[in-house]
């Protein structure tokens, strides 16, 4: 087991978002988490990279928990959170936003060479090392956000909606990388508000309605499911 | 009002820039860092200069060597100030910080007054009031070495900011404090460092200052203001901006005071200031966040 999760519960302020929620995902397995805008999806990518504490459950990672751990610990275990809107460094170029993410690579990491396994993934970051990060397309942030994150030479990652506003080309594009990862034997847990796009790239999936596991299981499964049906993919 | 009195007040004023440059860019970085604008930064500098003139009077070295050797001394109170004063009013209000940084400067003011009484220090410089003379220009040697001394440790920051790994993880930290986070930047670690090392480089800028000016416990106030002029004027959290505004300050400073006179100084500032903030809102090179 990669990652297990039970019985989370997490929120803002005085309001609970999560209310109990377990997933489970195996070693280079590939997960997606669906459901509608407010479920509480980023709230449980948040709360596993520790950016909120946990109100009360448990969040094992290769067999440890880091419920306490500080946002930036849980990185240099090797699990990378991708938020929600990319995030890259503006004021910084390509290449320093990527040297910036190796920040959680585990010591004695060639950096040079996680430099250019992310150039080989993403050639047109190579081709604009030095530009400002700010003058990336919403596509090519993307995949700076993704470059940055495999720079930490993580063996999970969490992305949080990367397909979100971008052309459906590009999106082609970032999963035949994606699928790259996949081949390599990262596990992947994705959310992703495409829900085919979800179902056609994870094995399993959950759906999350108001902050609780509404359903579970395989994405074969899923995409013939009434309520998965009626609710996501518009049938 | 002679051409030549004008000139020399300009190259004057450019000099005295140059030190202002150093002493707001630290200003600069901590508030880019932590979001805290302090009040207090130019009593941390006054400290600095008394320190500087112990050393002096100590050991008869040069006031910038005596910058120089209390730099650690000065980073270890940036480091202490950091942990009980800074470290809790991170993300608080701006209320809330510019209270607590301005009491802070009046402790720091009321201690040196009580240490050292209300008489004006300075030191005996080997430099003396020693001049170059260009054509009908007289520059004075220790401004113009404190202005060199102090460009040097400005370029020396600006160069580990944009060219070294903990400068872009500096940088990314004043950006994106959370995404750093996520990057494995220990923000807190390098707001703490960030803090006491601005606080270590007001030792040079102290140095350099001590060559040719004097301090007393309020000298900080007069500090503290300008570098905040500054700091708003070359952009919120640009740095290559409050460069600018500085030099600019010291010029638009030594002008006024060739032409009115010096007490006209500080209203001509803020003129200068109000007119700067309605013409480029995001400060004179158009890149820091909106005041
Ligand atoms: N920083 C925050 N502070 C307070 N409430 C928040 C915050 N972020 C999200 N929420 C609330 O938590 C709920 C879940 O949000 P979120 O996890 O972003 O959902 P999703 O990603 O599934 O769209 C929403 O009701 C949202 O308003
Ligand atoms: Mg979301």
């Amino acid at each position: 087991m990669k990652l297990s999760i039970e019985g989370l519960v997490s929120g803002y302020g005085l309001l609970d978002v999560l209310h109990g929620v377990g997933i489970e995902i195996d070693d280079g397995e590939v997960v997606a988490v669906i459901g509608p805008n407010g479920a509480g999806k980023s709230t449980l990518l948040r709360t596993i990279s520790g950016l909120v504490t946990a109100r009360s459950g448990a969040i094992r990672y290769d067999g440890n928990e880091i419920g306490g751990l500080a946002a930036s610990e849980i990185p240099r275990l090797g699990l990378v959170h991708v938020p929600e809107a990319r995030h890259v460094f503006g004021r910084l170029t390509v290449e320093q936003n990527l040297v910036v993410g190796a920040t959680a690579a585990p010591s004695g990491t060639d950096r040079k060479k996680a430099l250019s396994e992310v150039y080989e993934l993403f050639p047109m970051l190579n081709e604009k090392a030095r530009d400002l990060a700010s003058g990336l397309s919403g596509g090519q942030q993307q995949m700076l956000a993704i470059g940055r994150a495999l720079m930490a030479r993580p063996s999970m990652i969490m992305l949080d909606e990367p397909s979100l506003g971008l052309a459906p080309l590009v999106v082609e594009q970032m999963y035949e990388a994606l699928d790259d990862l996949r081949r390599s034997g990262l596990t992947i847990l994705l959310v992703e508000q495409d829900v085919y796009m979800a179902l056609d790239f994870a094995s399993r999936a959950y759906v999350l309605e108001s902050g609780r596991i509404a359903l579970a299981g395989a994405s074969d499964d899923l995409r013939d499911d009434d309520h998965v049906r009626r609710s996501y993919l518009g049938i | 009002m002679s051409m030549e009195l004008l000139l020399q007040a300009a190259v004057s004023g450019f000099l005295m820039g140059g030190i202002y440059a150093l002493i707001a860019l630290a200003l600069a970085l901590v508030f880019g860092v932590m979001g805290v604008l302090n009040f207090a930064h130019g009593d941390l500098l006054m400290v600095g200069m008394y320190g500087v003139v112990l050393i002096c009077a100590a050991t008869n070295l040069s006031p910038f060597i005596a910058g120089l050797l209390i730099v650690p001394a000065m980073v270890l109170i940036g480091w202490v100030v950091f942990i009980l004063l800074i470290r809790p009013i991170v993300g608080s209000a701006p209320l809330v910080q510019a209270q607590l940084t301005i009491g802070m400067s009046f402790v720091i003011q009321s201690a040196a007054l009580l240490w050292f009484g209300a008489d004006l220090f300075n030191v005996r410089s080997e430099l003396g009031s020693s001049s170059i003379r260009l054509g009908d220009i007289v520059i004075s040697a220790p401004l113009l070495i404190g202005c060199l001394v102090a460009l040097l440790a400005s370029g020396l920051l600006a160069w580990f900011l944009s060219a070294t790994i903990w400068g872009y993880r500096i940088r990314a930290t004043a950006e994106d404090p959370v995404m750093a986070q996520l990057c494995g930047v220990p923000v807190q670690r390098v707001q703490r460092w960030v803090f006491a090392g601005a606080t270590g480089s007001l030792a040079i800028a102290a140095g350099c200052l001590m060559a040719f000016y004097h301090v007393t416990p309020v000298v900080g106030l007069q500090f503290s203001v300008l570098s905040l002029l500054i700091v708003v004027l070359g952009g919120l959290g640009d740095l290559r901006g409050a460069m600018v505004a500085a030099l600019v300050l010291g010029v638009a400073e030594a002008m006024t005071s060739a032409i009115f006179n010096s007490a006209s100084a500080p209203a001509a500032l803020y003129i200068l200031f109000g007119a700067a903030l309605l013409l480029r809102p995001h400060g004179l090179l158009g890149r820091g966040a909106t005041v």
